[in-house]
């Protein structure tokens, strides 16, 4: 009986343990484009990362605004490889500083996940 | 003779109801009672920490509750909980359908109801009320009675939440929650002398039921006196445990109490320190979406509101605008300011502990910190 919780200890614990902890890395997941025109179209392009021995589905992309598009290379990110999402956000109708968000929701133990992108719109005048 | 006569008396009605109107506002109001400032309090020991990492959004709500630091995710639509050193303790709810769930997009607004029940409102309207153990106790929409009629200023369904500074308070089976109209005519830009004479700024909704029972308050005469300070038209407030109201309007020095049936108790309350002055009358849409945030970066004004009943201790902060380094924080017991000293920018009072009050001077969002302060008095 001892050496099967040793054993549980020893193997099984970390594993699981390191699958709930450290499952996806996003690079760089809030953006500062600084100052851009009323108009500009954006175009910027998030790679997760899974850091787990198993694949991992992406469930939902939910833009906040109507202005942003997405565009997903793929819904299922193999062990130790990396897919994008790639968002395209019309700022025509903005002004001033916006933070723009879309969540992730992914099948693991840290299902949500946040890609933000932060500009200050100058109006066309300016 | 007969045009002259109907003339004369829709001139005298509009001169009653003009009347009748300031009348009105100034039964909000208590006469102005300043004692002089103790100046006792001259500067404070804060010592900072963070709380621990977590996965959040970092766009959230913080706050005190009983022993606890809590940050509300605002767009995971988590509730974490931290010890009184930021260490973290447990998560709650998240989205989703189920009972210990939050049924939810987002979270626009939050509020602890009597230290054991949380409630929360999403984009919609929706109200989800739950217990102590996270469990769903009530669901429903903000009722504000039937659109019908025609509009004005004292029919509930007029008015929208204030989402850009959005706050919600309780006090027995109340929520009260800011307010603003964006409707048609009845708007601070389009129409802001009749708008800072006739609207409410607060409403009081029955959490049981979500009916919107009464909206109340009426803006500061400051907002009709002076046109540059529209744009600095938030509320700040709080109650306290006998249900008492603390108002402070961003761009007035006054602080206005009023009694659990909103009838004015007593105003005070000195200016902040080399708080510098709005410079620029915005008076169009054009104008707000232009120079709005400009404006309000480089402007002094009062930024929050906090009572707290253990010592009886009222604090109120403000900014004084773009370029100055610190913000200020007012102290005041019994309406007698005990001081006025310099604070980290973005200061805001979450609440106390005993001994250390507990503060914040805002999330960053880009490197994932939460700055807490605690200091003693």
């Amino acid at each position: 009986m001892k050496s099967i919780i040793l054993f549980l200890y020893t193997f099984i614990l970390p594993i699981i343990s390191i699958n709930e902890n450290t499952d996806i890395t996003i690079n760089k997941k809030f953006r500062d484009l600084g100052k851009v025109t009323a108009g500009s179209i954006l175009v910027e392009r998030y790679y997760l990362t899974n850091n787990t021995s198993t694949n991992i589905k992406i469930l939902k992309v939910n833009p906040e605004c109507s202005c942003t598009d997405f565009h997903v290379s793929s819904y299922e990110i193999m062990p130790h490889d990396s897919i994008y999402i790639e968002l395209t956000v019309d700022t025509t109708h903005k002004q001033g500083n916006q933070t723009i968000y879309t969540i992730v929701k992914t099948n693991t133990k840290t299902s949500m996940h946040k890609l933000a992108l932060k500009v200050f719109v100058n109006s066309k005048d300016n | 003779m007969k045009t002259n006569l109907i003339y004369f008396f829709i001139f005298l009605f509009c001169l009653t109801g003009c009347t009748q109107n300031n009348l009105d506002k100034k039964n909000y109001f208590a006469t102005v009672k300043n004692h002089p400032p103790l100046n006792q309090i001259r500067s404070i020991d804060l010592q900072a920490f963070h709380l621990d990492q977590i996965e959040s959004s970092y766009v959230a709500f913080l706050d005190i509750n009983k022993n606890n630091i809590l940050l509300i995710d605002k767009k995971f639509c988590y509730v974490f909980f931290f010890d009184k050193d930021g260490h973290f303790i447990k998560r709650e709810l998240g989205q989703g359908q189920g009972p210990h769930e939050l049924m939810t997009g987002m979270i626009d607004g939050y509020a602890k109801i009597d230290t054991s029940r949380y409630f929360f409102i999403g984009g919609g309207n929706d109200c989800h009320l739950y217990n102590n153990e996270f469990e769903i106790q009530n669901r429903y929409i903000i009722n504000k009675g039937e659109r019908k009629g025609k509009a004005n200023y004292e029919k509930p369904w007029i008015y929208t939440l204030s989402y850009e500074h959005l706050l919600m308070k309780n006090h027995g089976e109340y929520l009260y929650y800011t307010v603003f109209s964006e409707y048609d005519d009845m708007n601070f830009i389009d129409s802001p002398s009749e708008y800072f004479i006739k609207a409410h700024y607060l409403c009081k909704m029955n959490i049981n039921s979500g009916k919107v029972e009464n909206i109340l308050g009426k803006y500061s005469s400051i907002y009709d006196e002076k046109k540059e300070l529209k744009q600095f038209s938030f509320i700040n407030f709080d109650i306290n445990n006998i249900g008492n109201f603390y108002i402070s309007f961003e761009a007035d020095s006054l602080i206005y109490e009023y009694d659990i049936n909103f009838l004015p108790i007593k105003s005070y309350g000195y200016a902040g320190n080399n708080m510098k002055n709005a410079d620029r009358v915005l008076s169009t849409f054009s104008d707000f979406r232009e120079y709005y945030e400009i404006s309000r970066n480089n402007s002094g004004y009062y930024t929050n509101i906090k009572y707290i009943n253990e010592t009886e201790l009222l604090f109120r902060c403000y900014t004084r605008g773009y370029k100055d380094l610190e913000d200020g924080l007012q102290i005041y017991k019994n309406g007698i300011l005990l001081g006025d000293i310099d604070v980290p920018k973005g200061f805001k009072i979450l609440g106390y502990i005993a001994p250390y009050y507990y503060a914040t001077s805002g999330i960053d969002e880009e490197n994932e910190i939460v700055k807490i302060f605690k200091f003693k008095i």
